[in-house]
């Protein structure tokens, strides 16, 4: 493998780990502040991927699709949490049954409105073309991807480290008794930090909709990359998320690579070996639930 | 005081003892004269493969709309179950529809895997099968049976003809091939491999990634510089990404794309761009196809769906067809089992995708394949056949 | 919820055995009064029944949502699925292998993945499922891969003149193996080993302060759960007469999950109950639409929101609730 080979497949990892990190962020903060494992996070995923393919078909406006289909799902999430999911805080295994339910409802709605044929987005005409990388192609899209990714994970960390309710959320996260005993509403954030984390799955689902495209059961498989993410990171941090999402990436592109007749296991043997040693994720606080 | 909790108790009970016996009791009793024909459908309705089902189902539906859903006089009923693609739920469902509901004969089957689960029972039960698309070579093999018959293919009989149109035709001699990782995926492949390989060309690369596989970057950056062209099998949603991203990484105006006909099928060619033109693959079936059996089936698919037919939904009204024609030679008397399955045996007729026939020895079909060239037309994409390679040549039909 | 579940326990042996002797009663009637797919449908029940209440052993009274129980369950059918095939008939001596690979399999797992917990137990179990998947998806020459699995597995010899081909004998056979299994685990659960469990998932520290070894005491519970869970494999090897590496995926074992949280986790009949459920209605529901997914994530809603604790734990809620008040 030469050089330019190499640099293509970190470009490669690079993109998909933070179309992976879109997901996960929410899966994290929603598990850190509320306790919560949110078995539809995937089909926010896919919902809004659907979603953002009929916008793009009514107005053939992409960025239009990614912001309409990310707040419409916020919107859904918001639904879900306050009359569902506010009911169940501190039941776990409510909660999986819950958000399987819900899980299950999507997946038939989405066939019931679109059909069980898969699709694909098409991509804004202006990214639809590759790059030359030292002599081999490589696509302007996942180039676009990165800068996204990127941009939304500063745009996170600001408003976590800088703004008050940032760090109200922090606080929730590490003690929640405290934040509630500071007099502040934890219910509003929950409510909040859920619909975050439907607006940006469903802004991954559009983002990664020219690559993935939308189809029945791609909640679940990317639901597990998910969960995958924030377990090798560390629950409950931005910053596990990131990382997660990049050593995933990463691990997912060089396993088709170098275990090209194990690819379908890579994810799991590297997410083993790590929980072995480090049981709580790469950088999960060892007591944290 | 304590016997009222009994009672209650006693209630509860009895509620789980109905909820238990509702689901499955009620073994149909059958009236001796004027019974409909029962038909049973097993096809994924749900996950990834529910498309595939939709599509046969829709296959079926057009053929028995066109005769009034009617076979020999007697009334015709579709008894429709989801498979999940899981062969122990396939087999449940096949208990109910072979033991409660008495059907006469199963169609559908997408998955091979479905049908090796299936096969033992429908043996022992005695109930006739016709895969509709279940492509395992085996199943007209070693693990054929008399009541097992195949109108969709095998895995690598349109495939392994292709191998020496490439050579011999278009004059590639070095090909990379990309295939699914299971067992479908392998066979395909192999059949192209062998076709390609005993006419001279040689394979110099081989690529199976997952199944489901939805980022194909890593692997297309792997492929090989020195091929002539590049020959994969992908279908449904693993065609859609790879033939988009193999566009997207500069490869198709590099190296040639081939393909099985699943690819490019109809299935995933409106989603799929402009990025197939140009693709040259092999099938049984082309939507594009010019005989007037297929003009008027793609004109009345259209009609009702409002959609292109597809290799699902042709299996789908083939299959309808075969059970309607062996039934019609019976006159309608199918309570012979053995004269039911010579029946099926000689059905014959043309079909939308040309002649129709069933292999006497192994029961699985006889068909012309056709090789294809991705098109674009009038603003929409089509599989314009520009060869045709009948089943008396190919030589698939002459291996083991 | 898991506080309340010690008193859960103790009420519901209180249940009039004249209450026990009707649920036995209709268990060993209802094979004479339904039809064939009904039989089906009930054995199939019964083992999943079993399969639920291995892990209603971790889940509910030790406190591990574990996503790997379909591993025990597949490792056993495929070990007995591949013995069959070689020639050796006797059901009995078949058991032997079968459910001892899936305690070994369940000894070695357990060294490496107790040290997680909650959400990082759930995962590691499920990387280590998937793994297993994997192999039996890639093995082919011993597993039949993905596509054949392997098929042609006769019913059981269990030694006697009564041929397991009939559904009735092999309703039975399930049946009795079912209970005895019920009872066993009931049995374990009642034991100061079982309270122990129960200890060490309301309170490890104190447990640990206590002297007890927390460690030991989840590591010898997931192996339990893995040789029941791998009985009622074997069992559904015979039922279907094959095995597909489906059986051994995520999805299996989140199925079994669903089925033990709706019954009611905690209480072992719950799962069963769930099981009942889940597998009654889905193959209802789907008969008269392909859209039964949408219902069967309805009912999962419902019940959340009207029996909390699943349907078990709260009719045992209620039931509690009334004698407390008879009282």
């Amino acid at each position: 493998m030469d050089s330019a080979q190499i640099i293509i497949q970190a470009l490669n990892g690079l993109s998909y780990g933070l179309l992976l990190f879109l997901l996960a962020t929410g899966l994290s903060l929603i598990f850190g502040l509320m306790g919560v494992i949110n078995l539809a996070h995937g089909s926010f995923y896919m919902l809004g991927a659907y979603v953002g393919l009929a916008i793009i078909n009514l107005t053939g406006n992409f960025v239009l699709a990614l912001l309409g289909a990310a707040l419409i799902l916020a919107f859904v999430g918001i639904l879900v949490e306050r009359f569902f999911i506010q009911r169940l805080y501190k039941r776990e295994l409510d909660q999986v049954l819950l958000t399987f339910g819900f899980a299950y409802i999507f997946m038939d709605v989405a066939k019931w409105i679109w059909g069980g044929t898969p699709r694909s987005l098409p991509k804004p005409p202006f990214l639809n073309s590759s790059l030359n990388i030292l002599g081999e192609a490589f696509p302007v899209y996942r180039i676009a991807m990165i800068i996204i990714g990127l941009f939304v994970a500063l745009a996170l960390w600001l408003f976590l480290e800088r703004t008050r309710v940032g760090a109200v959320i922090r606080a929730g996260v590490d003690d929640q008794e405290m934040v509630k005993a500071m007099g502040i509403n934890i219910k509003i954030f929950f409510t909040g930090i859920f619909a975050l984390g439907a607006f940006l799955a469903a802004f991954g689902g559009v983002i990664g909709g020219p690559i993935m495209g939308a189809y029945l059961g791609l909640d679940f498989n990317i639901l597990v990359l998910a969960l995958a993410v924030v377990v090798v990171g560390g629950l409950g941090t931005l910053k596990g998320a990131f990382w997660g999402s990049i050593l995933i990436g990463f691990i997912e592109t060089f396993g088709k690579v170098f275990f090209i007749n194990f690819a379908i296991v890579t994810i799991y043997i590297a997410m083993a070996l790590i929980l072995i040693f480090k049981p709580a994720g790469l950088l999960g606080k060892e007591e944290s639930y | 005081m304590k016997s009222q909790l009994f009672k209650k108790i006693s209630i509860v009970l009895l509620l789980f003892f109905f909820i238990l016996t509702a689901g499955c009791s009620g073994d149909k009793t059958t009236q001796p004269e004027q019974n409909p024909i029962k038909i049973g459908l097993l096809v994924p309705y749900t996950g990834v493969f529910a498309s595939n089902g939709y599509d046969i189902t829709r296959g079926i539906e057009l053929y028995f709309d066109e005769i009034g859903w009617k076979a020999a006089g007697l009334e015709i009923k579709l008894l429709k179950e989801d498979s999940e693609m899981k062969g122990p739920v396939a087999l449940q469902k096949a208990r109910r529809l072979v033991e409660s509901e008495q059907i006469d004969i199963l169609t559908g089957i997408v998955s091979s895997s479905v049908a090796y689960a299936l096969r033992d029972y429908i043996v022992a039960n005695e109930v006739p099968l016709i895969l509709a698309n279940a492509g395992a070579a085996e199943l007209t093999k070693e693990q054929g049976s008399k009541y097992i018959f195949r109108v969709s293919f095998a895995n690598g009989q349109y495939e392994y003809p292709m191998g020496d149109y490439v050579f011999n035709e278009l004059k590639l001699g070095k090909i990379t091939v990309l295939a699914p990782d299971y067992a479908a995926g392998h066979e395909k492949a192999q059949g192209f491999m062998d076709g390609f390989k005993t006419s001279g060309g040689e394979i110099i690369q081989e690529i199976y990634p997952p199944l489901g596989t939805t980022d194909f970057g890593p692997y297309l950056a792997q492929i090989n510089k020195d091929a002539d062209a590049v020959w994969v099998h992908f279908s449904g949603t693993d065609s859609i990404s790879f033939v988009n991203q193999y566009a997207e990484y500069g490869l198709k105006d590099k190296i040639p794309l081939l393909s099985s006909g699943d690819l490019v099928d109809e299935s995933s060619l409106p989603h799929q761009g402009d990025a197939p033109i140009g693709i040259i693959s092999s099938h049984h079936y082309s939507a594009a196809l010019n005989t007037p059996e297929n003009q008027k089936y793609v004109k009345d698919y259209r009609a009702k769906y409002n959609d292109d037919p597809n290799m699902f939904s042709e299996q789908g009204y083939v299959a309808a067809r075969v059970t309607v024609e062996a039934i019609e030679a019976l006159e309608g008397d199918i309570s012979d089992t053995e004269k039911l399955l010579s029946s099926i045996k000689k059905v014959e007729f043309k079909a939308p995708r040309g002649p129709f026939s069933f292999d006497p020895k192994t029961q699985n079909v006889i068909f012309d394949t056709y090789i294809r060239k991705t098109e674009k037309i009038d603003g929409k994409l089509r599989n314009t056949v520009i060869h045709t390679i009948p089943a008396d040549k190919n030589p698939w039909y002459l291996l083991k | 919820m898991i506080s309340i579940l010690n008193k859960l326990i103790p009420a519901e042996t209180n249940l009039p055995w004249l209450a026990k002797v009707t649920m036995l009663l209709i268990l060993v009637l209802l094979p004479f009064i339904l039809s064939s797919y009904g039989l089906s449908l009930l054995t199939k029940v019964l083992i999943f029944g079993l399969f639920a209440m291995s892990l209603d052993i971790l889940v509910g009274f030790t406190g591990l949502v574990s996503f790997n129980h379909a591993s025990f369950f597949g490792v056993a059918a495929y070990t007995v699925g591949i013995l069959v095939n070689r020639g050796f008939e006797n059901f009995w001596l078949l058991l032997i292998p079968g459910i001892a690979i899936a305690l070994l399999l369940a000894g070695l797992l357990g060294l490496l993945i107790l040290r997680s917990s909650g959400a990082y137990f759930l995962m590691i179990t499920l990387a280590f499922g998937q793994m297993l998947f994997a192999l039996a998806w890639k093995w082919r020459s011993l597993t039949g891969g993905d596509d054949d699995g392997l098929p042609g597995i006769g019913r059981p010899e269990i030694g006697l003149p009564i041929s397991m081909w009939n559904e009735q004998n092999f309703y039975f056979l399930v049946l009795i193996l079912f209970i005895g299994s019920f009872l066993l685990i009931k049995k374990v659960i009642k034991s100061p080993f079982g309270k122990s469990i129960v200890g060490t998932r309301e309170n490890e520290l104190r447990m640990q302060s206590l002297g007890y070894n927390t460690w030991l005491i989840k590591y010898i519970s997931y192996i339990i759960a893995a040789g029941f869970a791998a009985l009622a494999g074997i069992l559904y090897t015979y039922f279907n007469g094959f095995i597909s590496p489906q059986e051994l995926d995520w999805s299996m074992s989140g199925y079994i999950l669903l089925m033990v949280i709706i019954g009611g986790a905690g209480t072992l009949v719950g799962p069963v109950v769930g099981a009942a459920v889940i597998i009654i209605l889905q193959n209802l529901i789907s008969t008269y639409t392909e859209l039964w997914p949408l219902f069967m994530g309805l009912i999962f809603i419902l019940c959340v929101l009207f029996a909390r604790d699943g349907i078990v734990g709260s009719l045992l809620k209620l039931y509690q609730k009334k004698v407390g008040e008879m009282k």
